[in-house]
């Protein structure tokens, strides 16, 4: 697989087209599934995928097979989205703020009342609260599994200070959802790995 | 929350995320810290739903919209290529059309060769001009190819049929006068063979050919044997270089002007050669 891989990028880098053709179809579905988590929506997330592909068949002679194609290719795809929240105007702090008062100042719900539909929603809304650079980091690690050597990679920055973004990224989203999050009686701290085996 | 309680909380995650272990160390710091058993207590809940928020079952198939996109784009990029060096050649062909005749007619005024221009009722009157739809687009030219000063060794006809004969900086501009019979005819073109560039390995500067324009046109007085001149203009600032070929048989005079290629345009030389008369001289 690898090596079909390399093959490919080798000749679509000498302007075989077809050979990128297919390697398009090989990373179609990760690379819109990528856009789409960060930015949220289909349409946004179409535009990314082609995008993406069009710059990468554009920087094809500049790329020198040291890292993976897919590694690359991901790259190309979050800095696309990071460039086009901007362009569209980032959510300000200012506005996640309010965001957050105004979802905290709904009456809470306790989860078991909560429809299920209502808090994938609310979860949907506070991901797109989140500053782009920190749902990036939630993206990439709590739904691909990515380690922090492959995010570091990612966003051309260090292991550590991918770690330290993904933990604010963690705070802040717990903090948005937290009113939606109150599990009633508070358990003893011995008590939630019980009840977690139980689950 | 302190550092402990942030690498604690990375475990908790990734624990309901993967069901890796929890070390012990995690689980006893978790028994006595009440902001990291609340935060164990969210993320329980919201790792899940987050799993099924990332979940994407459709991807649109974008392979036909990327390649036509590519192929539009390297169409526009070979149109473009086209459209550059079309544009190239007529104005490097506009430029020498305009100056060839006046510096002609000057250089064979220093030579001293008696212009039977300036008395011949037959001369041609007036600057000889290239077609009007090509003069409208002619650039000012920054400075002229050809030039010499007053001194005889600036430009002298050599003894053997190629020789390159100065390399000076520009702003001296030689302007040789000769008459011309009929207007110039210019070609895009490669040169001749015979006035084929300088050889690189004797050269002190790099030549290669980016636009050649050669221009042809009969003169009033004959030659005996054919004379061929090559002037090397090497600005000092920048080192860039053009080159002018010329060649004078019979009564038929051939200009052949080249610049170094890939240059920014505002350091790009422009060859001039001005189409001149007798009564210009």
């Amino acid at each position: 697989m690898a090596n079909l891989e390399a093959d490919l990028v080798s000749r679509a880098r000498s302007g075989d087209l077809s050979a990128f053709d297919e390697l398009v179809s090989l990373h179609q579905d990760r690379v819109f599934a990528l856009a789409r988590r960060i930015l949220g929506n289909d349409e946004d997330a179409a535009d990314v995928q082609q995008e993406t592909f069009i710059r990468a068949w554009r920087s094809l002679p500049k790329f020198r097979q040291e890292s993976e194609f897919a590694t690359w290719l991901h790259r190309i795809t979050v800095n696309l989205c990071l460039t086009r929240k901007r362009s569209k105007r980032e959510i300000s702090a200012d506005e996640t703020l309010f965001v957050l008062g105004r979802m905290h100042s709904a009456q809470p719900t306790a989860l078991d009342s909560l429809e299920r539909a209502e808090l994938l929603s609310e979860i949907r809304r506070a991901l797109l609260a989140l500053p782009v650079h920190y749902r990036v980091l939630i993206v990439l690690r709590e739904m691909e599994n990515r380690s922090f050597e492959e995010i570091a990679k990612l966003l051309g920055c260090s292991e550590g200070g991918a770690r330290t973004r993904a933990c604010r990224a963690r705070q802040m989203l717990r903090q948005l959802m937290r009113p939606y999050l109150q599990t009633g009686e508070e358990l003893p701290a011995a008590d939630l790995f019980e009840q977690e085996s139980q689950t | 929350m302190g550092s402990v309680c942030n690498r604690t909380e990375e475990r908790l995650w990734e624990h309901i995320r993967t069901g890796s272990d929890l070390p012990d160390v995690v689980r006893s710091h978790l028994m006595s810290c009440p902001r990291c058993s609340t935060a164990f207590r969210e993320a329980q809940i919201l790792v899940p739903f987050l799993q099924e928020v990332g979940q994407v079952t459709s991807a649109p198939d974008c392979r036909a919209a990327v390649v036509s996109q590519i192929l539009q784009m390297d169409h526009r990029r070979g149109f473009l290529r086209w459209v550059y060096a079309a544009v190239a050649c007529v104005v490097a062909g506009i430029v020498l059309a305009v100056s060839v005749n006046e510096s002609v007619n000057e250089l064979k005024q220093k030579r001293n060769v008696p212009s039977a221009a300036s008395t011949s009722s037959t001369l041609h009157v007036g600057k000889p001009s290239v077609a009007e739809t090509k003069t409208k687009q002619l650039p000012a030219a920054p400075y002229i190819a050809f030039r010499s000063d007053s001194s005889a060794s600036a430009v002298r006809e050599p003894s053997h049929p190629l020789r390159k004969t100065s390399v000076r900086p520009r702003k001296t501009i030689l302007r040789v006068r000769l008459p011309a019979k009929t207007q110039p005819q210019l070609s895009v073109d490669k040169a001749p063979p015979d006035i084929s560039p300088v050889d690189a390995a004797q050269s002190e500067v790099e030549v290669q050919p980016m636009a050649a324009v050669y221009a042809t046109w009969e003169t009033e007085e004959a030659h005996e044997e054919p004379s061929i001149y090559v002037y090397v203009e090497q600005d000092t600032l920048t080192g860039d270089t053009t080159t002018c070929y010329g060649r004078m048989s019979a009564d038929r005079i051939e200009i052949y002007v080249e610049s170094k290629p890939d240059l920014p345009e505002e350091r790009k030389t422009r060859g001039c050669l001005t189409i001149g008369s007798s009564s210009d001289a």
